[in-house]
């Protein structure tokens, strides 16, 4: 059991002007978890780089200030002893796997470490079962899931038995099931084991719910650290966006914001719920306003499918027929080994609006996105709407609307990096109506256009690859809407942004008036913003209707605003629901 | 619960190269072309067992094998050496000879044919079965970090064939079909390999971080499970030994026929033992 003690730490990358860390000071007490929470470039990857030791042995830099693990200096352990004191978990699991194999894979540091091969088969089989996958030693590292990949390094960095473990969003690349039986795991290592754990995370709610202390961070500094419910009660007074969407809740509409002093935030569903009480069953009195449906039945669990809405005006637009842009019948769409990624799907985009596809790992989301934009061949059915061209269009006609039948696509993938080749974000943003032949000053008004639209102006002259995860995700939106696409096909977008990233990327979406098809795993954004949602299971849409209709029937997915005010609210599905019926602030 | 391939010793690294050897030698020393016939059949069917019948290199394998083989062979046997038969002759090409088709110049060409297509379909299989971890075995401790770089870029190029394929569907969806001739075709395959370039760079920097916190490059590197040398690895070896031997009399010119079916059939029977406990 080790303890972690920053003080006054200041690191300026190599080059940099700005320090990454500026008087940074934090207290870690053995066997807690601490939870980094900042919006991205914040500093908190830095930090984890400084406590273990790779800033800036490996990265280069100027440090000062105190970093100790149990007393000595990570800067200067010698590696063994670094190693045995700290593990590591970064993002991207498939970039940090050394060897094919699940056993090797984990055993890697102890064969750095010189571990005897006796001691490595107890200590590989224990890791292994510590993050439940015993049964896959010998699998394909390559052959996993992504939650399961990233558990595989969680077990990597377990496996020589380390006092302190630092994550550096680990669940970002993961899907909300996967992350939730990640925090179990992680939860487990505390409590059982007294393993310190530091971590930086964007899916802040659940966390919130469980870790000992929570440090907000912001351009660098410290702005706030101490328990999670201090620190949601202070970024609920302070920066309302950035606090944990429970803690923004309200026990009834309208009510006054913790009125006494014992009222602290909630963290959990739970905790919520208790607050609300009785009424948690029961309509709120004279609140005939969406947050209370007046005259649905106490204490039910599942709304009405008929639910409607809190919106209004624009969120609630709908064509009484709808204009169909683009579709799938009985689209099947077969890989090789025989995997039907899509069985005889129906589906269909209608045109201005914007549509969510939600479902479960594997169901084939990103195939049916791929499947729309005609990259994946049908073995069976057809695309149907766009009776033309689907695709870009030709030269010279970005922003002219494409011709009859025609349909520009702009398909954003789950890693940007995939769209990312310029030296300028200025150039990333021209390079498809270049490689159009469009002639420069077009060029240039469509790169000004689309870097205001997306807030990024002051981006231009910077390397894209120099940006942070969410911020890479702007520039390859704001690269796509340049050539001013018919159609927004987007798998995964808000991965790696934080709330008010997600909040901005929803607003651009809902104003542009495109048509958009969203596979995601982030409920909330889609009960926000979404028109209408199709739950997609083992290949076929199992279920279609708004935001209201899907997430009033279904329990495990319905975002966690949702949750909570299950029976009290039944319309209110997200935040800004809950806000305009005066749930929350 | 433990499943079969989970109960099953994989073979030791050794005798899968020892295997590969045998397989090389003895393919370059038969000279019956019936023989190498139905030893590249073996090589055809392990390879559609192994590397997955409905795989794309399994389909390559089982079914490109043949044509190209009566190809090779239709267009090598025009250019044999003159012998007593001679079943047609063509004309006279500069540099090249006068085409000449005979008994002698076709059964040459076959076994040209055939040992050239044995070797490709073997090495295709021989590719699905070999993993990493043999490479570095094979290496030895004294080449350790050549062995460990040898496996990355192993399974490095799949994955970077993948994104290959990946990207260039993105930049189609994203700008269209490359048209206006070479220039444009040129400027769209630069942003393709520029973007794989990055993503690259990119995973080796972090792949390099993790290695780093992971402890890497330290003196004193122990193996996790070293593979045993067990009975069933000395059963191969033996083989293999009698497989070279008959090689070896066979290509000398002494061997008989059912001496060099016996010399490929060890190696097929080898390939296909140690593949099932490989694969399945």
């Amino acid at each position: 059991m080790l303890d972690v003690v920053v003080e006054d730490l200041t690191f300026i990358y190599p080059g940099a002007v700005v320090p990454a860390l500026n008087g940074v000071s934090l207290k870690v007490p053995p066997g807690s978890a601490l939870l980094l929470h900042g919006e991205t470039g914040s500093g908190k990857s830095t930090l984890l780089g400084c406590l273990s030791g790779a800033c800036p042995a490996f990265s280069g830099g100027t440090i000062t200030g105190r970093v100790e693990i149990g007393g000595r200096s990570p800067q200067a352990m010698t590696p063994a002893e670094r190693v045995r004191r700290i593990g590591v978990v970064y993002q991207d699991p498939e970039a940090q796997q050394v060897h094919s194999t699940v056993a090797r894979e984990v055993a890697f540091t102890l064969e750095n470490l010189g571990v005897p091969p006796r001691e490595m088969e107890w200590r590989v089989a224990e890791a292994l079962a510590m993050v439940g996958l015993s049964d896959r030693a010998e699998d394909a590292v390559a052959s996993l899931s992504g939650g399961l990949r990233q558990r595989v390094a969680l077990a990597a960095a377990l496996v020589h038995q380390p006092a302190v473990l630092l994550l550096d969003e680990p669940a970002s690349q993961i899907d909300p099931v996967a992350a939730e039986e990640l925090w179990d795991v992680l939860r487990r290592l505390r409590d059982d084991f007294s393993i310190t754990l530091i971590l930086s995370e964007h899916r802040i709610d659940r966390l919130y719910g469980w870790v000992d202390q929570v440090a907000v961070m912001e351009a660098g500094r410290v702005a706030a650290t101490g328990s999670p419910r201090e620190v949601a009660a202070w970024l609920c007074r302070t920066s309302p966006a950035q606090a944990p969407v429970l803690a923004r809740l309200r026990s009834r509409p309208g009510a006054p914001d913790h009125p006494e002093e014992d009222m602290a935030p909630a963290l959990t569903v739970r905790e919520v719920r208790q607050r609300i009480g009785p009424a948690a069953g029961t309509p709120p009195p004279g609140s005939d306003g969406p947050g209370g449906q007046s005259g649905a039945p106490p204490n039910r669990l599942i709304a009405p499918a008929t639910a409607p809405s809190v919106r209004s005006g624009p969120l609630a637009r709908g064509p009484a027929t709808p204009d169909i842009l683009v579709g799938l019948d009985r689209a099947t769409v077969v890989y090789s080994g025989g995997v039907r990624a899509l069985d005889e799907c129906t589906a269909a985009l209608v045109r201005g609006r914007v549509t969510a596809i939600i479902g479960p790992n594997g169901a084939g989301k990103s195939t049916l996105l791929r499947a729309l934009a005609g990259a994946v061949p049908l073995s069976g059915g057809r695309v149907t709407g766009a009776r033309g061209h689907v695709g870009p269009v030709g030269p010279g006609e970005p922003g002219v609307p494409a011709g009859p039948g025609a349909v520009r696509i702009a398909f954003l993938p789950q890693n940007p990096n995939d769209l990312l080749s310029q030296e300028t974000v200025a150039e990333e943003l021209g390079l498809a109506l270049r490689l159009q032949g469009v002639d420069r000053r077009r060029v240039e008004q469509a790169v000004a256009q689309a870097a205001e639209a997306f807030g990024i102006t002051e981006w231009l002259g910077r390397h894209p690859r120099d940006l942070s995860g969410g911020e890479r995700t702007r520039v390859a939106l704001a690269a796509l809407s340049a050539a001013a696409p018919d159609l927004f096909l987007l798998d995964e977008p808000t991965r790696g942004l934080d709330p008010l990233q997600k909040q901005s990327l929803g607003r651009w979406l809902r104003a542009s008036g495109r048509t958009a098809a969203v596979a995601t795993h982030d409920l909330d954004f889609v009960a926000e913003f979404a028109d209408a949602i199709l739950f997609l299971d083992r290949g076929r849409v199992a279920l279609a209707g708004t935001p209201a209709e899907v997430f009033g029937q279904a329990l495990w997915f319905a975002p966690v605003v949702a949750r909570a005010l299950r029976g009290a609210a039944p319309g209110v599905l997200c935040l800004a629901d809950a806000v305009a019926a005066g749930w929350a602030r | 619960m433990a499943g079969p391939s989970a109960r099953r010793q994989p073979p030791h690294p050794l005798a899968i190269g020892l295997c590969a050897l045998t397989w090389v030698v003895v393919v370059e020393s038969l000279s019956s072309w019936p023989v190498l016939a139905l030893m590249c059949a073996g090589a055809v069917g392990l390879q559609w067992r192994d590397g997955g019948g409905n795989s794309r290199p399994g389909r390559a394998a089982a079914g490109w094998a043949l044509p190209f083989l009566l190809l090779y062979v239709a267009i090598g046997s025009l250019f044999g050496t003159v012998s007593e038969t001679v079943w047609w002759r063509g004309p006279h090409l500069p540099g090249l000879g006068t085409l000449v088709l005979g008994p002698e110049s076709l059964e040459a060409a076959l076994v040209r044919g055939l040992r050239l297509w044995n070797l490709l379909v073997f090495l295709s299989w021989f590719g699905q079965v070999v993993r990493p971890d043999d490479i570095t075995h094979w290496l030895g401790r004294r080449f350790a970090r050549a062995g460990l770089t040898v496996q990355m870029v192993i399974g490095f190029v799949p994955q970077l064939l993948r994104e290959r394929e990946r990207v260039e569907a993105l930049l189609r969806l994203r700008a269209g079909n490359p048209t206006g001739g070479i220039r444009m075709r040129v400027r769209h395959l630069a942003v393709v390999y520029q973007t794989l370039l990055m993503n690259g760079l990119e995973r080796a920097w972090t792949l390099a971080e993790s290695m780093y916190t992971r402890g890497y490059g330290g003196p004193g590197r122990t193996q996790y499970r070293p593979p045993r040398w067990r009975r069933q690895d000395s059963g191969v070896a033996a083989g293999c030994a009698l497989a070279l031997a008959l090689a070896v009399w066979s290509g000398l010119g002494r061997a008989s026929g059912w001496e060099q079916g016996l010399a490929a059939a060890i190696p097929v029977v080898a390939g296909a033992w140690m593949g099932g406990r490989r694969v399945a």
